[in-house]
């Protein structure tokens, strides 16, 4: 298996504020990578590095062998990187099928085509019977299904999933992890960002945890779940992790 | 699939299409056939407006001075090189897509308030860089004082004898902007442009080079007003340039693309048909004495639509239409399931 | 004249009436700052303001120099319902941070009312005939114009009282920690919807009194409004937005500039110069030219 994403020594500063120091991280092809911990550690300012957002103050990001750091978000996408955003960003005024036509665009200038393929994509994610509904009127678990939808749309190899569960009841939730599943299984290599600690250990093949901005442990699921320094700053989400 | 019927939408556009093309057969009134042609170059000039302020949702309040420029440039290139205005149209278009990109590159770094006030800044600069100089680039312009463009007469002049030439001229202009922004609307910058304009950030995030795309949508409004500043000045046969290049005007213009709808296609056209003739019948009714009228109640009325009518007067037709229709309802019975 | 003389004059006269447009740019930048409102009809306003001071002046006779706090008081009034009939309304329905709708709602007002002026006045110019107009006062080589400076005494003290109402009064206070921090606002008590109507009350009434500080010198007439309009927004960029000393300093700045251009070069250069100070301002130094940083 092939490297696809290698992140060395990354680190992002805001004055005097150091948001990421020097975070190494490999992905695979095909993995499902997940990214955890307590909030403001830094998982998000990671995510928005790589997806082109704003520059790293220091350090690489490679993807496919080129190197993608400072490159601006849209041509991150054109070369293959989706993200989904923790707080949904829908086109309100615009239908479901019309948002992901957006993305589906990407690939094919024609209209058409690019509606056929948004099809498709809205009913993979679940959201046919909504098809012509405007963004507005949606509810959350609809909105973060929209987004998906949008990104998927872009037929990425590698997506960036932040925060894709917050918000959804234990049931939405469920069914929200066997659709990540399956898009991981048709081919997509996934970063994901969670709280929801049921989601991560089920999904992520390998995991990465992140404490003020620092790496500190990665491994397998089990391994987190067991490493001394995660649990202390994680505390109660032990039991969780135990799931 | 499904056998091809008529479109009920193209043939009743079809059909408006030729009732227009009957009228200069039986309007004759050489008046009423000119406030035609008002109704018809404003509703032009909406239509390229909206490119960039509806379906990409920038206010450029200034964007009205390339209906200016392109005058300028045509007038210019006619009266001291013998340029034919059907090419100096094109040239004077090519020259506001540049300064449109230029000038884009600055204002559309703002956000929303800033970049309306650095529209009508750059408007305001041009407008008194051609006021103040009695000779741009070496051609007498006459400053402050108005441009009479050269009479020569003929088509190639887009110069008639009567208004019914104009008529024709116009009205194929018109027809040509709404086909353009038809086919904008329905592409793919269409999508990209909506999509900006409700979410730029997700948008970037979808592979839209943001910037380039409103750069792309400026400069074709730009070059399709500087197109219409030609018909206009060719019609009129003079260039005021504190009309032309004033910032009423300018106002004016978004103003009927604004009321009518902004990022629909028949907003600004509709928006124009009603409210164009309030000028001329509010100076029929007072005469020439009482000055100011007009714009006081296109003001009166954009307040009222921005307060009530935010979407517009077509968007809200159409609502109410399918509110009528129990279309939305039956749509709703869908979603249930 | 010496050249040096005549520079010196233009720096006076630029100061005079940079006084005035500070008054006239504290209230734009006051709406701005606390509201996030754009005042597109700001300058129109400020004609308003002029042609009550006017009639107040030529039916009441009462001296000019009072009449200012009678306008500025009608015009607290207009600005006090227009925020809270109108605007608030339209600041409720607006999902992003920063209204466009009151920037067009307020353009057609704009457009509205320098319209129904010149509708109503047929485009007259009306110039009032003070005591004070056209009385100059004369210091070694420097002509001192009557009436420009006690507009400009009176326009530099009332925009320093509001500084200071601003920053000791209970009222100023809440004013400027909304315009800070909404949210903490809110939790500390204030009174939103009061403020806000409060604070562009505020903000009309300073055009009120620019409008009757100008009476003295200045010909009325409906496109007036215009003129100082757009210069009351450099002028806010300039010193930064919500910034009353900001607003100040923007004033006499922009005044002077205006007066040494014209006298450097020509009327329409300095205008340009104007528009084009504007741009570069707002591309690179939006928080004002002293780059502090506006907490919203």
């Amino acid at each position: 298996m092939s490297k696809m994403l290698e992140v060395k020594d990354l680190t992002k500063r805001f004055g005097g504020l150091t948001a990421v120091n020097k975070v190494d991280m490999n992905v695979e092809k095909g993995e499902i990578v997940g990214l955890i911990g307590a909030n403001g550690a830094g998982k998000t300012t990671l995510f928005n590095m790589i997806a082109g957002a704003f520059p790293p103050s220091e350090g690489t990001i490679t993807f496919n062998g080129r190197e993608i750091q400072g490159k601006p978000g849209y041509e991150i996408c054109r070369m293959g990187i989706g993200r989904t955003y923790q707080i949904v960003k829908p086109f309100s005024n615009l239908t479901v099928l019309d948002n992901t036509v957006v993305g589906a665009l990407l690939l094919d200038s024609n209209v058409k085509r690019a509606r056929e393929k948004a099809r498709e994509v809205v009913h993979t994610v679940g959201l046919d019977y909504r098809m012509d509904v405007v963004g507005a009127d949606l509810n959350l678990p609809e909105l973060k299904r929209l987004e998906l939808a949008r990104a998927l749309a872009t037929q990425p190899q590698l997506l960036l999933l932040d925060e894709v569960m917050a918000g959804l009841n234990p049931a939405d939730s469920d069914k929200m992890i066997e659709l990540v599943r399956e898009i991981n299984q048709s081919g997509v290599t996934i970063i994901i960002i969670e709280h929801v600690m049921k989601a991560i250990m089920r999904l992520s093949h390998r995991i990465y945890v992140l404490n003020q901005g620092k790496l500190i442990s990665q491994g397998t699921p089990e391994e987190v779940s067991n490493d001394p320094e995660v649990i202390r700053s994680y505390f109660g989400e032990k039991r969780y992790a135990k799931n | 699939m499904k056998r091809k019927t008529w479109n009920p939408k193209v043939v009743s556009l079809g059909v408006i299409c030729l009732a227009v093309l009957m009228i200069p057969r039986f309007i004759t009134g050489t008046l009423t056939l000119q406030y035609i042609i008002n109704i018809m170059i404003f509703a032009y000039f909406a239509t390229c407006w909206n490119i960039v302020g509806g379906y990409a949702g920038q206010l450029a309040l200034g964007n009205g001075v390339f209906v200016g420029i392109g005058a300028y440039v045509s007038a210019v290139l006619f009266n001291y090189e013998g340029i034919s205005p059907f090419i100096g149209m094109l040239i004077g278009g090519a020259i506001c897509a540049v300064l449109a990109i230029f000038i884009g590159s600055l204002t559309f770094r703002l956000n929303g308030s800033y970049f309306a006030l650095a529209t009508v800044a750059m408007l305001h600069i041009i407008r008194l860089t051609f006021m103040s100089n009695k000779y741009m680039f070496g051609y007498k312009t006459n400053g402050a004082l108005s441009l009479n463009i050269k009479w020569r007469g003929g088509f190639q002049n887009m110069q008639f004898e009567n208004n019914v030439g104009y008529f024709y001229l116009i009205f194929a202009l018109l027809v040509v902007g709404i086909l353009i922004s038809w086919y904008i609307k329905n592409s793919k910058m269409g999508y990209y442009l909506q999509a900006i304009s409700t979410n730029p950030e997700a948008a970037n995030s979808l592979g839209v080079n943001v910037m380039a795309m409103k750069l792309k949508a400026n400069a074709i409004s730009a070059f399709m007003l500087g197109v219409g500043g030609t018909f206009y000045s060719f019609f009129l046969n003079v260039i005021d340039p504190s009309k032309m290049l004033g910032y009423d005007m300018s106002v004016q213009i978004l103003l009927f693309a604004i009321i009518g709808g902004s990022g629909t296609l028949v907003g600004p056209i509709l928006a124009a048909v009603l409210l164009v003739p309030v000028q001329d019948i509010l100076r029929g009714i007072v005469g020439a004495s009482v000055q100011g009228l007009a714009p006081m109640v296109y003001g009166l009325i954009l307040m009222i639509f921005v307060y009530y009518l935010p979407r517009g007067l077509w968007p809200s037709i159409v609502t109410l239409y399918e509110n009528l229709t129990f279309k939305k309802k039956q749509r709703m019975a869908k979603d249930g399931r | 004249m010496s050249t040096f003389t005549m520079y010196l004059q233009a720096v006076i006269d630029g100061l005079l009436i940079g006084g005035v447009y500070a008054t006239i740019a504290v209230g734009l930048s006051l709406a701005f700052g606390v509201m996030r409102i754009i005042n597109w009809a700001h300058g129109e306003l400020l004609m308003v303001s002029m042609y009550i001071s006017y009639f107040l002046f030529t039916w009441l006779g009462i001296d000019p120099y009072l009449i200012i706090f009678l306008t500025a008081a009608i015009m607290f009034v207009v600005g006090f319902l227009l925020q809270k009939l109108v605007i608030s309304n339209m600041l409720a329905r607006e999902k992003s941070v920063e209204p466009t709708s009151v920037l067009l709602f307020t353009s057609g007002l704009g457009l509205f009312l320098s319209n129904l002026a010149l509708a109503l006045t047929s485009g007259e110019y009306y110039s009032a005939v003070t005591e004070y107009t056209g009385k100059m006062m004369k210091i070694s080589e420097i002509f001192i114009s009557v009436p420009k400076a006690i507009s400009f005494v009176i326009a530099v003290v009332c925009t320093l009282a509001l500084y200071v109402f601003l920053q000791k009064s209970e009222t100023g206070r809440a004013i400027r920690a909304t315009s800070q921090n909404r949210d903490v606002a809110i939790l500390m008590g204030v009174n939103m919807k009061s403020i806000y109507n409060i604070a562009f009350g505020i903000s009309i009434a300073m055009v009120g009194l620019a409008g009757g500080l100008l009476i003295p010198y200045m010909t009325l007439n409906p496109n007036i409004g215009s003129t100082f309009g757009f210069k009351a927004f450099v002028i806010v960029v300039l010193g930064g937005y919500g910034s009353v000393i900001g607003a100040l300093v923007g004033g006499l700045l922009v005044g002077v500039i205006e007066k040494v251009g014209t006298l450097a070069a020509s009327d329409i250069t300095a205008q340009i110069c104007v528009f084009v100070v504007f741009i570069l301002v707002v591309l690179f130094r939006p928080n004002g030219l002293l780059g502090k940083k506006v907490k919203m």
